[in-house]
């Protein structure tokens, strides 16, 4: 028995005048599903991000989550009902504490926020850092927080968008382990990536985008040995 | 010198606590005194600077704590005092109190400040195209009530007056009435501008809404609004309707801006066009940029003080604007968050220096 469909985007085209940016996209994601979104520059990855986050609406398209068609809602009313984003800009509050960073998903939680924040912070590894302001973290914990942030609003679906940029890769495992962990308590997760590297440890399933539309699906291995694939990404 | 926001000194935040409740009994206790050492004249001059706090408070919390630069929050301190005014010419015969020309002089620029809201927010609006759509809403009403000078220009009794406004230069027998309560013919409380009730009534109003803004501010509710003035879009991917948060906060600076057009209206018992115009929009922003706009104890303190310092320019000529538009710029180059919050974050941080050796000195001794 397959696993229901948490997310299905079909027919997604958006256009910034005479430019289509994502053209038709049609993709869906299983519950429990890892999947990563690859592809070059310009290849439509961010906007359809966005488009996913409720921050652009599609020209044309539908999206459903959870069997609700989630197409005109707006990113607050999609994190409310289940859809954690994390956007490819580092995400975080810097001038706010590490606490008041993740208290601000939790706040609709009321009285479980606090035992929420210190699970978080568990989680993420970032024990003893609810004091400090966020601002002064490391990079790697900066970018732990944000996953975190979108974490606390206890997703049923975590949208991640180039969740290891500006990373070292002892910081990228680290990211890739936590997401993994994430996946397996069963958060369904869609990748937006270009580091392959950090794809590779995922070892999810790959979708290329290519000007705006899907150009191939498969494992890592079938997506690294794919002639085309390698022309247009990774050159070569 | 208010009660500092992050959680990251929380280590310091007890100091902080009493730093706090220290300013606010000096404060308590200067307002308490004030009538003794001051002659009838200056009292009522004190009365009119501190009536404007509700309006900065109000620019405070909308513009430092949600972002929302307004530089029109003079239309609803006009729409405040003219409705406040209008509905009291009519009515303080009949009811001999002013409570429903007080729920007016509140509800019509507070139901106004919504529809508007509704229509900026809800429109996704925000930035310059905010500040500059209140400065043009604001000048509409003075341009359209300048030219209200006919006689069939009036509500009831209440003669709209064109420039002369509402009041005794009208060349009407009623003029606004100054605030009173009480049921019946017989006039319970009456608060005349120039008397201590209605400093009292002013300064016991300012020190609730202060202290009932400073727990807003610091509350859950609170963290929400500085973090869609630090991010907007991420606040709203994290499960909050920023439009709707953004809407109440201009609705509550709307509706305290109309306390100081009602306070304003009542101390003077007139009220004119002019409280729409430039002047009366940008001195606000000015009083609340150099005091430190994300600091509701510097705002306080800072209004009173440009306010008492305009009047004084404005006695010596027509200097005032320049002079404080200079300070506007004085202050944006060496203390961008404001002068007063500049110097009590300094205070707080040499307080915390001093705390911190003193435990050190404990822990050494010990």
């Amino acid at each position: 028995m397959t696993a229901p469909a948490i997310l299905e985007a079909s027919g997604i085209t958006m256009s910034f005048g005479g430019l289509k940016a994502v053209d038709g996209i049609s993709l869906g994601l299983m519950a429990g599903e890892l999947r990563c979104v690859i592809g070059p520059n310009g290849a439509g990855k961010s906007t359809f991000f966005k488009i996913l986050g409720g921050q652009l609406k599609p020209s044309s398209g539908r999206i459903r989550f959870a069997g609700r068609d989630i197409t005109r809602a707006g990113p607050h009313r999609r994190a409310l009902l289940g859809i954690g984003v994390k956007f490819q800009s580092l995400d975080i509050y810097p001038g706010f504490s590490v606490a008041e960073n993740l208290m601000l998903p939790l706040l609709h939680r009321g009285r479980d926020a606090e035992r929420e924040t210190a699970r978080l912070l568990a989680e993420l590894e970032l024990e003893g850092s609810e004091a400090l302001v966020a601002g002064q973290l490391p990079h790697g914990e900066k970018q732990r927080l944000a996953i975190g942030m979108a974490l606390a609003l206890r997703p049923q679906l975590l949208l991640l968008d180039e969740p290891t940029a500006g990373m070292g890769p002892e910081e990228t495992a680290a990211i890739a382990a936590l997401v993994r962990r994430v996946n397996e308590q069963g958060v369904s997760v869609m990748v937006v990536e270009h580091d392959m590297a950090f794809v590779k440890q995922l070892e999810a399933p790959i979708t290329v985008l290519h000007f705006g539309r899907v150009f191939a699906e498969g494992s890592f291995q079938e997506i690294e040995s794919h002639k085309e694939v390698r022309q247009i990404y990774l050159g070569g | 010198m208010g009660r500092s926001s992050a959680v990251g000194r929380r280590a310091s935040l007890p100091l902080d606590r009493i730093v706090f409740w220290l300013w606010v009994a000096l404060l308590f206790g200067l307002l308490a005194v004030a009538p003794d050492m001051m002659s009838r004249f200056q009292l009522l001059n004190l009365s009119g600077f501190l009536l404007n706090g509700f309006l900065a408070m109000g620019l405070c919390l909308i513009w430092g704590s949600c972002g929302i630069l307004s530089l029109g929050q003079g239309a609803f301190l006009g729409l405040g005092g003219y409705a406040y005014g209008i509905i009291g010419i009519n009515l303080i015969e009949d009811h001999g109190n002013t409570i429903l020309a007080l729920a007016g002089g509140l509800a019509v620029p507070v139901v106004f400040a919504a529809f508007l809201g509704l229509v900026l927010f809800y429109g996704r609006l925000k930035g310059v195209y905010v500040a500059i759509l209140m400065l043009v809403v604001a000048l509409l009403f003075e341009s359209f009530l300048n030219q209200t000078a006919g006689p069939g220009w009036a509500i009831g009794e209440a003669h709209l007056g064109g420039n002369n406004g509402l009041g005794r230069f009208s060349g009407v027998m009623r003029e606004p009435p100054s605030l009173s309560f009480g049921l019946g013919e017989e006039r319970g409380l009456e608060f005349v501008g120039s008397t201590r009730a209605f400093f009292y009534l002013v300064s016991a109003l300012l020190l609730v809404t202060y202290l009932a803004l400073q727990a807003l501010v610091h509350s859950r509710y609170g963290l929400v609004m500085r973090a869609i003035r630090e991010n907007p879009e991420r606040t709203e991917s994290l499960g909050h309707d920023i439009r709707l948060v953004q809407l109440l906060v201009f609705c509550l600076g709307a509706g305290l801006a109309a306390i100081s057009g009602i306070l304003y209206v009542s101390w003077g018992n007139f009220i004119t066009p002019d409280v729409f115009g430039v002047y009366n929009n940008i001195l606000p922003v000015i009083w609340v940029a150099v005091a430190g706009r994300m600091s509701l104890t510097a705002t306080l303190v800072g209004t009173v003080f440009l306010a008492w310092l305009s009047q004084r320019l404005a006695l010596e000529g027509d200097y005032a604007l320049i002079v404080l538009g200079s300070i506007l710029v004085l202050s944006m180059m060496v203390a961008p968050e404001g002068i007063l919050k500049a110097l009590g974050d300094a205070v707080m941080r040499g307080l915390r220096a001093l705390q911190g050796r003193a435990r050190q000195g404990a822990e050494g001794g010990a």
